[in-house]
């Protein structure tokens, strides 16, 4: 680290990571993967007037890891030529290591169980209905070790075990072919995936995509809707936390630009990113930047109360870092991400929502959602939904899009449940893809533009 | 560090089969990175990497195992845990044997020395063409993008005897812009990409992405109704890619993911319409000598005057359908081969027509850029107009904003009225634009 900065670095950072990761993926029963991999290496970044140099080796030879060092410098050197904008970073330094608690770790539990694992998840789904065709189950775990020092004094390890698991499901029926798609995962062990609700997800899944065989396209237009909690969870993450990103913001890409303070939505609506949630699938106990993780309120009472951060965007903007500072792995620099991201629940019963709506729609699942982060628009893709007629699930729909602007449509949430859910998913930003947890309970939109077939 | 990579492949295969493994495979990549990220117009970060790996599959009696690491340091480990998962598997009746060596084909300009030789401070230099040219257009506000170049040497041996190495290259530059006017915004976007640097024009980039920011400025509300849809070569991989990569896959045909289950033999599109799959286009991005198996790459046509004539298969696929491989088994190292397209080709000659006659309609959306994607198991494609204009009477009027289209892919593909001449290769995907008769647009009302 003295040879960098002797070579006129301003601050560098060594992020060294070894994963051990394990893979399996079975088809109809059949196991079509059954893979173990291991990714080890170091990242090294070094700034110097603004611009960043990084540099990663695979495995952990020294002397490579003393020429990535240069690179990383040579780089940020290069780059320091087209960096008018020059900015000091300053944050407090720390020390420090965290073991995250695993009751079965899955090293240790018998490829035999996970397999079998797999194989009760694709029978429980095949049982559901002869008209379900191909059952999709994957699982896979990693064990992560991580240390990250830097020129600040930073000094921290970490070692977690994520496990996750996730089934897809085909049904046909004459000509029509529907899908639907459960997921469970968490930071922990096999204990993660030996939950009643995890075993599970291959019938709910299942039950679902054979519900769709006989839904209706949706309409299309403006609607009162409610949103399912997952599809709530992703949307709030998609829409809203991506717009709350402190590196969009100074990167002219968000909306809320310059709106801290400021009403955004209803005053039933907090927004909350918290990595700090024992157990969830995107908790830590420190980032990829050494910084502690935090609880957050991103929106409190309907107000605009905080971005999130990293030790770059604090330092130019003048804040505290959030323990926001998150990398794929060593081989990519961090960035500012999301981590545990939620609407807090509210105080109403799904039935209370329901009897609000004469004519809506009740929108479930999310196969995917993206926003124009400088416009501020967001479409949502939802699996499903159901037709409301006066408070009544009347009409199965299915896949059906979303659209709408983000100023706008938190000030339309009119209602938020007492049912949070969590949901796991991988979260990708500029090709870097990190654990998250979505989550929600059900919330009521007074208005959202629904772009349907019919 | 082609011998490099075979010699390592090579005793990998023998570890593996010293280990009992009746077959063995190994897939390994080499090569180097170079990545810098523009934002507000100044570089944000500058990235090198050293890219590196090696896959290794094994099979004991029907039962496959797999095992990566990203060193080839640890190749022999890799052997050893590929097999021992492989023992620890169940048996699959369709794993029979790895494929068997022929001469990979022969397709030029796969390797271009100068993205191999070219230096960051290079690639600072084009970016810095590529903002400038995005800044001079009103009202944009903020210049995005990277730039990427590398140079990679992939590798597969198994033990039947395959033993194949090829150097290839690839680059890219893209620019994402915004713009604002008062409380007007909008975004624009353009890129260039190919194995070779002179398919990198920053300046044509940054000037046609700031000029799209805006002229999306004054966007104007769509009404819903039906309108004729024009299809951007720069979004058309989310209909034409998609089709081959996704919906003609055997993976997602073989489990009856894909709407296109079924229908080979069937007339799906238009007689004028031919697509193709082509792993042999010269300096095609999906262009390679072999694919991620070993087996030499071909030219699929998967939709023939209008027949669906061919899936896209690899080595298990194919064996599981009882036909020979396509040569699209789709590879990383820390994977086992799925199936994907190489360079996917339209053919449509006889509906030419010159740009201004495309756009000769009496109430057309010209769709530059479309982030959504189809449904794979029904076919039905509805997304969000990203970015868009409105043509009237043959003129293009104003950019569109909130407008959505909705259309089931076969519908797509037989509504096709007409092509443009101006073909180009965005990616993988080479066609001209494309128009379809009637499509439903709905605006935000």
């Amino acid at each position: 680290m003295e040879r960098a900065l002797d070579l006129g670095a301003e601050f560098v950072e060594i992020r060294q990571q070894k994963n051990s990761i394990n893979r399996l993926f079975v088809v109809d029963g059949v196991i079509r993967e059954l893979n173990t991999g291991i990714v080890e290496g170091v990242g090294i970044r070094a700034l110097v007037g603004g611009a960043w140099g990084f540099a990663t080796v695979h495995g952990g030879d020294a002397d490579a890891v003393k020429r990535a060092l240069e690179e990383a410098v040579r780089l940020a050197k290069a780059s320091a030529q087209m960096k008018s904008e020059k900015f000091r970073l300053e944050a407090p330094s720390h020390q420090g290591s965290w073991l995250a608690r695993v009751r079965r770790d899955p090293s240790e539990v018998d490829v035999e169980e996970k397999i079998r694992f797999a194989l009760e998840l694709n029978d429980s789904a095949k049982r559901v209905d002869p008209r379900v065709k191909n059952v999709n189950v994957a699982y896979a775990d990693t064990h992560s070790q991580e240390e990250v020092v830097n020129s600040f004094g930073t000094r921290v390890r970490q070692e977690v075990v994520r496990t996750r698991a996730a089934v897809q499901v085909f049904a046909h029926e004459a000509g029509i072919i529907e899908r639907a798609f459960e997921s469970v995962g968490g930071l922990g062990g096999f204990e993660v995936v030996e939950t009643e609700h995890a075993l599970g997800i291959g019938e709910a899944a299942a039950s679902r995509a054979v519900e769709f065989l006989s839904a209706k396209s949706a309409p299309a237009g403006p609607f009162r809707a409610i949103l399912d909690p997952k599809l709530a969870g992703v949307f709030i993450h998609e829409a809203f936390g991506h717009a709350c990103e402190a590196d969009e913001v100074l990167a002219k890409m968000s909306v809320l630009e310059g709106k801290i303070g400021t009403r955004v939505g209803r005053e039933i609506v907090n927004v909350v990113d918290d990595p700090t949630i024992p157990g969830l699938y995107g908790s830590y106990a420190y980032d990829s930047e050494g910084s502690p993780a935090k609880k957050k309120y991103l929106v409190k009472e309907g107000t605009l109360n905080s971005f999130m951060h990293n030790l770059e965007t604090s330092s130019r903007m003048g804040v505290s870092p959030t323990g926001n500072g998150r990398a794929t792995d060593y081989s990519y620099p961090p960035m500012v991400r999301m981590s545990n991201t939620f609407i807090e629940p509210g105080d109403w019963t799904l039935e209370e929502m329901l009897s609000e709506v004469k004519e809506g729609i009740y929108a479930e699942g999310s196969l995917y959602g993206y926003t124009d982060p400088a416009k501020g628009e967001f479409v949502f893709k939802a699996e499903g939904g159901w037709l409301i007629k006066n408070g009544e699930l009347v009409e199965r729909l299915r896949e059906v899009a979303i659209t709408g602007t983000i100023l706008e449509i938190l000030h339309n949430i009119s209602a938020v449940g007492r049912d949070l859910v969590y949901d796991p998913g991988v979260c990708g930003k500029f090709g870097q893809w990190v654990p998250v947890t979505t989550g929600s309970p059900h919330v009521l939109v007074d208005r959202v533009v629904f772009g349907g077939m019919r | 560090m082609s011998e490099r990579l075979l010699s390592v492949g090579e005793s990998s295969v023998k570890r593996a089969l010293s280990e009992d493994a009746e077959e063995a495979e190994a897939y390994l990549i080499s090569g180097r990175t170079i990545v810098v990220e523009v934002e507000k117009g100044e570089i944000k970060t500058a990235k090198t990497e050293v890219v590196e790996g090696i896959g290794v599959r094994s099979i004991v009696g029907h039962k496959v195992g797999f095992a990566y690491s990203v060193s080839l340091g640890r190749a022999s480990e890799s052997a050893v845990s590929s097999v021992k998962n492989a023992k620890s598997s169940k048996p699959d009746p369709d794993i029979k044997v790895l494929p068997s060596p022929s001469k990979p084909s022969h397709v030029p300009g796969l390797f271009d020395k100068k993205v191999a030789e070219l230096d960051v401070s290079d690639v600072v230099e084009y970016l810095k063409v590529m903002v400038e040219a995005a800044s001079s257009k009103r009202g944009v506000v903020s210049v995005s993008g990277a730039m990427s170049a590398s140079h990679y040497t992939v590798a597969v041996v198994n033990s039947n005897g395959i033993s194949v190495a090829e150097d290839r290259t690839s680059c890219s530059l893209y620019s994402f812009v915004a713009g604002r006017d008062g409380d007007k915004s909008s975004s624009g976007y353009e890129q260039n990409s190919g194995r070779f640097l002179r398919e990198i024009d920053p300046e044509w980039v940054g000037s046609q992405a700031g000029e799209l920011a805006s002229m999306l400025l004054d966007a104007v509300r769509a009404e819903t109704g039906q309108y004729a849809l024009i299809i951007d070569p720069l979004t058309a991989n989310a209909f034409l890619g998609f089709l081959v990569s996704s919906a003609a896959n055997a993976e997602n045909v073989i489990y009856g993911r894909s709407f296109l289950t079924g229908k080979l033999g069937e007339t799906i599109a238009r007689g004028e319409i031919t697509l193709i799959d082509d792993g042999t286009l010269p300096e095609g991005e999906g262009s390679a000598g072999f694919d991620g198996e070993g087996v030499p790459t071909q030219r699929t046509p998967i939709i023939s005057e209008g027949r669906l004539v061919n899936y896209i298969h690899n080595f298990y696929t194919a064996g599981k359908m009882g036909v020979e491989t396509t040569g699209n088994a789709s590879r990383s190292y820390n994977s086992p081969p799925s199936v994907g397209s190489h360079n996917i080709v339209l053919e449509a000659d006889r509906l030419r027509l010159s740009r201004d006659d495309l756009l000769e309609v009496k109430r057309g959306v010209l769709l530059k850029l479309t982030m959504d994607r189809p449904n794979l198991a029904n076919g039905e494609f509805s997304g969000m107009v990203y970015m868009g204009f409105l043509v009237e009477n043959g003129e293009i009027k104003a950019g569109i904003k909130e407008a959505s289209f909705g259309l089931h892919l076969l519908d797509f593909l037989k509504g096709i009225d007409a092509v443009g001449d101006d073909v180009r290769r965005v990616g993988t995907v080479v066609t001209p634009s494309i128009r379809v008769r009637s499509v439903r647009i709905a605006g935000p009302s």
